[in-house]
């Protein structure tokens, strides 16, 4: 066995969780080479450590907080059905706005329109919205929607931006005149961070996800009251 | 549910504050990481295991922090800085001190991926599913995760002197 195989086989067995040493052509390797016994006595060391890692423990009341935030918050099922009623009224009207709104700062450059997505949502889909978490958005602009997609495929609000699963590791969905913290068209806010994220590109990579982007964005218009977006701006 | 936070708690408490280092940004994560899964419990497909989807709502969320905090102006306060000072090495305290150091330097997915398989004993098909990645990718992420914080503890003179034949990663 050869240095190179050595290592690639160290990485075998430990990957079922069986100590190197237990390994007949491991252990006759590194009999005979220094280097690679030094190697594999390393990655003991260092998996033995980290199996005696001292195990941190959260504060007593943690549970308590996380029910008493489970009751402060209403569940989805109910808040959909109160922002329901409001919902058709609500989208008309922000999406009527929102040619109207002042700009925030004159001085940004006017984009390319982006492609004209159809705006349209399904009660399904209000069902599956996570509510509890709007709140989190990072708003930061009168209409700046900025959908934030970490991989994390089991949250029903990313499953919702990402709909095809194919694993975008972010989306800032642009309007015109305004800024994200992931890209920006024009003139970032103060404080924000470009990173240089175009329409374009942008456009491409939501290709595979357009239709549930649009109900995303669609859920948002509606959701969101225009006071809100002001507030927060 | 109550229940099931008492279950948990401290493997998705330890899983934050490894990915973290940071006691309060722990606990909050963890915090939210249980209001968002017991909100989706009546989405959970309850043919999946419950242990690696929690954690992995743990992990990302660890990993949307840690994003976050390499978009804002450095602070000290946020983790402990790292030293590859050969003086400073003393300071640590011991060999878990230094994998815990060690283990703050490395990509936040290797990280997560690493402390899924070897401290909360996934296996490479759970993470895979988990996070929704390739099990080959989550594979390269455990190897690559092994290789760098070994040749760290060796580079901090912590394990045996043998920088020249720990491979480059």
């Amino acid at each position: 066995m050869k240095c190179e195989e050595f290592e690639r086989r160290l990485d075998a067995v430990l990957d079922v969780r069986r100590r190197p040493e237990w390994d007949v052509r491991l252990r006759a390797h590194a009999e005979q080479c220094a280097p690679c016994r030094r190697l594999a006595a390393s990655y003991g060391v260092l998996l033995d450590g980290v199996a005696a890692l001292p195990v941190p423990e959260p504060s007593a009341d943690l549970t308590a907080r996380v029910m008493s935030e489970m009751r402060v918050r209403p569940a989805a099922s109910r808040r959909v059905a109160l922002v329901g009623a409001v919902l058709a009224t609500a989208a008309a009207v922000v999406v009527a706005l929102l040619p109207l709104l002042p700009k925030r700062d004159q001085r940004v450059a006017t984009p390319d329109p982006l492609p004209a997505y159809s705006f349209h949502t399904t009660e399904a889909a209000v069902e599956e919205f996570d509510w509890a978490n709007l709140d989190e958005l990072p708003v930061v602009g009168p209409v700046l929607i900025s959908i934030r997609d970490d991989d994390e495929t089991t949250d029903p609000y990313e499953e919702l931006a990402k709909g095809t699963g194919q694993g975008l590791a972010s989306v800032v969905l642009y309007m015109p005149g305004v800024a994200g913290p992931r890209g920006f068209i024009g003139t970032a806010p103060a404080g924000m961070r470009s990173q240089g994220v175009f329409p374009e590109q942008m456009s491409q990579e939501l290709e595979p996800v357009r239709e549930s982007v649009a109900e995303t964005i669609n859920l948002l218009l509606r959701a969101v009251p225009l006071a809100d977006f002001a507030r927060r701006s | 549910m109550r229940q099931l936070v008492d279950t948990y708690r401290g493997q998705v408490f330890g899983l934050c504050y490894r990915m973290l280092r940071h006691r309060q940004d722990a606990e909050d994560v963890t915090q939210e990481c249980f209001v968002r899964a017991l909100r989706s419990l009546r989405r959970w497909d309850n043919r999946r295991e419950f242990q690696p989807w929690l954690l992995a709502i743990a992990g990302n969320r660890c990993r949307t922090l840690l994003a976050s905090r390499m978009r804002q102006p450095p602070s000290s306060c946020l983790v402990d800085n790292l030293s590859d000072n050969a003086d400073q090495i003393h300071e640590a305290r011991g060999l878990a001190e230094e994998i815990e150091l060690a283990l703050s330097t490395l990509r936040a997915e290797y990280r997560q991926a690493f402390l899924l398989f070897h401290q909360h004993e996934l296996s490479y098909a759970e993470i895979s599913a988990a996070l929704g990645c390739p099990l080959g990718t989550v594979k390269t992420w455990v190897h690559r995760a092994r290789r760098e914080l070994v040749a760290r503890l060796v580079k901090r003179g912590v394990v045996q002197e043998m920088r020249d034949e720990v491979r480059r990663v």
